[in-house]
């Protein structure tokens, strides 16, 4: 396991339930290290999403405590401070951009940190050149399509110069074009940590070194390498053959 | 779908900011719905419609948009002239028209034609986002701009959205009609439409908040006004000066012409 004390983020015996609800979250442990690039794949409401949510405070959590480099985040201005450095990438991106221009969109976290008006352009030009989306500053954001809304999503969330990037589905809705962009980038970013929750095994295996599952509200980590195998159809395959 | 019919029209009113047309619509329309005289609303009305026809609007669209308006302006003159108190003009069995309530009437048909042509023709050949900043650079409160501009962004998403539970409801072979089932069908659509609508506002403020939200809103948008700008408000400004001067009849309209 990873040391606590190189920690960005950490989790200790955090537990989550709705009022009247079933527990979602249950005693969850989880550390997150600089430099790590970490998949979590599990079934629909297994509490991914509520993870997230926990974790840059829109939930609170029923128990449990939450450190960012061991300084415990309690207050909602301990979680303020949080989301400078933690970036949440929303499942929609619908719900994230709600501005009328691109440009404006992705200025409206710099603005809200207090930068000035032409930092905040600098840093947004400059996030845009970055994802290659120069062309669509002046572009009305919802009549962007699917995946160039999530591209400026992410856009949006890079704009607040996050050290930690939590992605919450990035892949759903996506075409194939689009995924291939979408895992060039989060290659690129070498100076990112990141956990991403996806369904998608192969778009994991692309973008991060560890993929855990959750169950009973907890993540297992299992870092042991199993042999497995796969049923598979072709033409001819009744044929005695190889794959390589 | 909302259309932005106006938008691209070019002509001098979009060469005026949009501070500029905000001020001249909030200036112009105060005095109009304040002034009670026939002799200040009927030049007002000749105003708007002058002002129309320089920014060149397509008077079939600026008649679309004023039928319906006729609809609200037909229930009260259907109400107005028969129930107003004052001098009858007119018997029809047990019905009265009194010239009070004829006056009226007349009083808010031309004061309504004429805001919403001046509304058409200085607000609506710019976009949403230009009259956001616009008002928030006339100091209204961020909230209220704020407001705008999500509804803005958002009524897209929300006809959408109806779009898909309208779509859903005809794949499985709903028809329109007046039976008791079409009209919990409809209720339950736009209940379901509320509800999404509200779940939808609370991500965007989820998301909102992971941004540094903390209720102040920043605009990047900088217009500066030109001569053309503080020319057309003076001119704005003297119209309604004269308008003021008639409705207190310091002026009357003959010696004006």
């Amino acid at each position: 396991m990873h040391q606590t004390h190189s920690a960005i983020l950490s989790l200790q015996k955090i537990s989550f339930h709705y009022p009247n609800g079933p527990t979602v979250i249950n005693d969850l442990d989880f550390t997150l290290n600089k430099g790590d690039r970490i998949g979590l794949t599990a079934p629909n409401g297994s509490g991914k999403s509520t993870l997230f949510h926990l974790i840059v405070g829109l939930l609170k959590t029923s128990s449990g405590r939450i450190l960012c480099e061991d300084q415990e985040i309690i207050k909602e201005e301990d979680f303020r401070q949080l989301r400078r450095r933690v970036g949440l990438l929303f499942q929609d991106a619908d719900d994230q951009l709600f501005f009328p221009t691109v440009l404006e969109d992705v200025a409206f976290g710099p603005l809200n940190l207090g930068k000035s008006k032409e930092e905040a352009l600098t840093i947004s030009h400059q996030v845009l050149q970055r994802l290659e989306l120069v062309d669509f500053a002046d572009r009305i954001t919802f009549k962007l399509s699917g995946g160039e809304k999530k591209l400026v999503a992410l856009a949006t969330v890079l704009a607040m110069e996050p050290d930690v990037l939590l992605l919450d589905e990035p892949t759903a809705g996506l075409d194939h074009k689009t995924k291939l962009r979408l895992i060039e980038l989060l290659n690129n970013f070498t100076d990112l940590t990141y956990l991403i929750v996806s369904h998608e095994f192969d778009f994991l295996t692309a973008t991060t070194n560890h993929i855990y599952t959750m169950e009973n509200g907890t993540i297992l980590v299992d870092e042991e390498l199993h042999i497995h195998h796969h049923e598979h159809a072709h033409r001819s395959g009744q044929q005695p053959h190889r794959h390589i | 779908m909302l259309q932005e019919t106006f938008i691209s029209q070019k002509s001098l009113i979009q060469n005026l900011t949009p501070w500029t047309r905000t001020l001249a619509v909030i200036i112009s329309s105060t005095v109009i719905a304040l002034s009670n005289n026939l002799s200040v609303l009927l030049p007002a009305l000749g105003t708007a419609l002058l002002l129309v026809s320089v920014a060149g609007l397509d008077f079939r669209q600026v008649g679309r948009r004023l039928l319906v308006l006729s609809g609200f302006l037909l229930m009260i003159w259907l109400i107005l002239p028969f129930t107003y108190q004052g001098q009858i003009v007119w018997r029809i069995s047990f019905l009265s028209v009194s010239h009070e309530g004829l006056l009226a009437a007349t009083r808010l048909t031309l004061k309504t034609c004429s805001m919403l042509l001046i509304f058409l023709t200085l607000i609506s050949t710019m976009s949403t986002a230009d009259l956001a900043h616009a008002l928030h650079s006339l100091k209204i409160p961020a909230k209220l701009v704020l407001l705008l501009l999500i509804t803005y962004r958002y009524i897209f998403l929300i006809e959408d959205e109806l779009q898909t539970l309208l779509r859903a409801a005809k794949v499985r072979n709903f028809k329109p009609g007046t039976t008791l089932h079409c009209y919990r069908t409809y209720a339950y659509l736009l209940g379901m439409l509320f509800v999404r609508a509200a779940e939808r506002a609370q991500r965007v403020h989820q998301a909102m908040l992971c941004r540094g939200f903390n209720g102040r809103f920043h605009s990047l948008r900088e217009y500066h006004n030109r001569s053309l700008d503080y020319g057309f408000l003076a001119l704005v400004s003297i119209i309604a000066v004269l308008m003021t001067l008639c409705e207190w009849k310091v002026i009357t309209l003959p010696t004006l012409f």
